[in-house]
């Protein structure tokens, strides 16, 4: 009798799932923003291939010319996650002077970005805007890292645990490397091979 | 009693928000050249010759849908919510009979002039029992045939040029004799308790031949099967993946264990997963593996 009843109940369940227009198993897609740089490419093609393959969520990557432009889709909601440096939001969005102490910047942005934007701020990759592009933004390094919206975290529990194995994984030396061979070659094909070697895929 | 009060009037809630604008198809056999757009079909229905459905259509609960032999379902470039992924699917909440023939196989495809990999979303048959799914091609969706807590038979069909061949959870299905072939995953499966067997069918140049995502056990049973020239691998246990899985009785290809080894992503590259057990593995290609009489079956 509980078994019968244990049936009924999923069966309500699934039939409740199934009857709305936009059932997930599709797989929900998640789309990853980032600014059209070599080094924000690469990394928004890598951040696609690793969640693809372990997570099996359909990504889709989205470019951007400028960094309001890519901040505007966040908090619109059209993108989910971004990629972004500290040194650049602590300064130009939150209104800093240059702050050499890379940690303290990493720590006020994150705190803020949560605070007031709903935004949270994963570890960061492990290579500076300026191990990138030399001369640009004061603080000292301006780190690259992922940033998701709160609202994806609840559709997509399980993405800091994939994003965090990244954390530390590619510094200025890798970046700039990966950046400058996908110049000549095929940026997902460079970035698979990069992941598979470090078997994160 | 709370509880289940609640689900009933969420699976109402949920069917009357589903219906979409436009009426339900008509009764009977159909004709070709037919469109279906966002139709719910509430009575049993007969299809042959073309068929073409727009958007997201509904075989709803105690409907049965008969597909004749050489028939071709085509599903139109939609794309509304731009996901990148065309729109067009069919579910099936009833029973589906799909059975082609050897000669005259039935046909889900895109209708597009250059086809692509996920012109069209699935094919889904969802809380159905003893559906038959036989002698048909799958090409150009995002998944060609979703199965969800549903018995049948999936038998001696080509699934190809997909970006997943199969995807399946909590079923009791038997997958047999069936060609998996270029599709980015062959099966991906969350199998949660399920009793499905997937044996005698072909996977060939798929990028990950089987993706068993998470929360997979060993109620499912896969072994016979021939799995050759996966791009990527061969096994990619997802990350939540935390439990071993039987892959014995296989063919990869090769009878160098390290060489079968190196085709799988599980515990032995990321110790946070489950492993999969492919020893002892087969010598040599499984017999009458794959579409009977079929063009993926190795010479």
């Amino acid at each position: 009798m509980r078994r019968k009843f244990t049936f009924f109940i999923l069966t309500l369940m699934f039939s409740a799932v199934v009857s709305m227009p936009a059932f997930a198993c599709v797989g929900k897609t998640l789309i990853i923003g980032a600014v059209n740089r070599p080094d924000m490419n690469t990394m928004s093609q890598m951040l696609s291939i690793l969640i693809n393959e372990r997570t099996g969520t359909t990504v889709v990557s989205k470019s951007f010319n400028s960094f309001p432009a890519l901040m505007d889709a966040m908090k619109n909601g059209k993108i989910d996650i971004m990629l972004d440096y500290s040194g650049r939001c602590y300064i130009d969005v939150l209104g800093n002077k240059p702050e050499r102490n890379a940690q303290k910047v990493f720590a006020a942005v994150k705190e803020v970005y949560q605070r007031e934007k709903n935004q949270v701020w994963l570890p960061p990759f492990g290579f500076s805007e300026n191990g990138v592009i030399t001369g640009n933004c004061g603080a000292t390094p301006a780190v690259a890292a992922p940033v998701l919206r709160k609202s994806t975290l609840e559709k997509f529990p399980a993405l800091p645990r994939v994003l965090e194995k990244l954390a530390g994984k590619v510094n200025n030396a890798t970046i700039t490397r990966l950046s400058n061979e996908s110049r000549h070659g095929n940026v997902k094909e460079i970035t698979r091979k990069f992941l598979k070697e470090n078997r994160l895929i | 009693m709370k509880l289940a009060a609640a689900f009933v009037t969420l699976a109402l809630f949920a069917g009357q928000a589903g219906l979409p604008a436009s009426a339900a198809a008509a009764p009977g056999k159909t004709a070709a050249p037919a469109v279906y757009d966002k139709a719910y079909i509430q009575h049993d229905e007969t299809w042959s010759g073309e068929i073409t459905l727009i958007g997201q259509n509904v075989v709803k609960r105690g409907c049965t849908l008969t597909i004749l032999p050489g028939t071709v379902v085509k599903f139109p470039w939609v794309d509304e919510d731009k996901n990148g992924i065309g729109d067009g699917e069919l579910t099936i909440e009833g029973r589906i009979i799909a059975k082609g023939t050897k000669d005259r196989p039935i046909v889900f495809t895109s209708a597009q002039p250059k086809p692509k990999i996920k012109d069209w979303t699935f094919v889904q048959i969802a809380m159905s029992k003893n559906s038959i799914v036989e002698y048909c091609k799958f090409e150009y969706a995002f998944t060609g045939l979703q199965v969800h807590y549903s018995t049948g038979t999936i038998k001696d069909n080509l699934f190809t040029n997909n970006f997943e061949g199969m995807r399946f959870s909590t079923t009791d299905v038997l997958i047999s004799h069936n060609d998996f072939i270029n599709n980015n995953f062959g099966i991906r499966f969350e199998a949660l308790g399920s009793r499905t067997t997937i044996r005698k069918n072909v996977f060939r140049g798929n990028g990950q031949t089987f993706f068993p995502v998470r929360k997979t056990w060993n109620s499912v049973k896969i072994y016979d099967n021939d799995i050759l020239d996966s791009k990527e691998y061969a096994v990619n246990f997802g990350m939540n993946q935390k439990k071993d899985i039987d892959f014995t009785n296989n063919w990869w290809g090769t009878t160098d264990a390290s060489a079968i080894e190196a085709l799988i992503y599980d515990k032995s590259k990321d110790n946070t997963l489950g492993k999969a057990d492919f020893i002892p593995f087969l010598k040599r290609p499984v017999k009458d593996c794959g579409i009977e009489q079929g063009g993926g079956r190795p010479e």
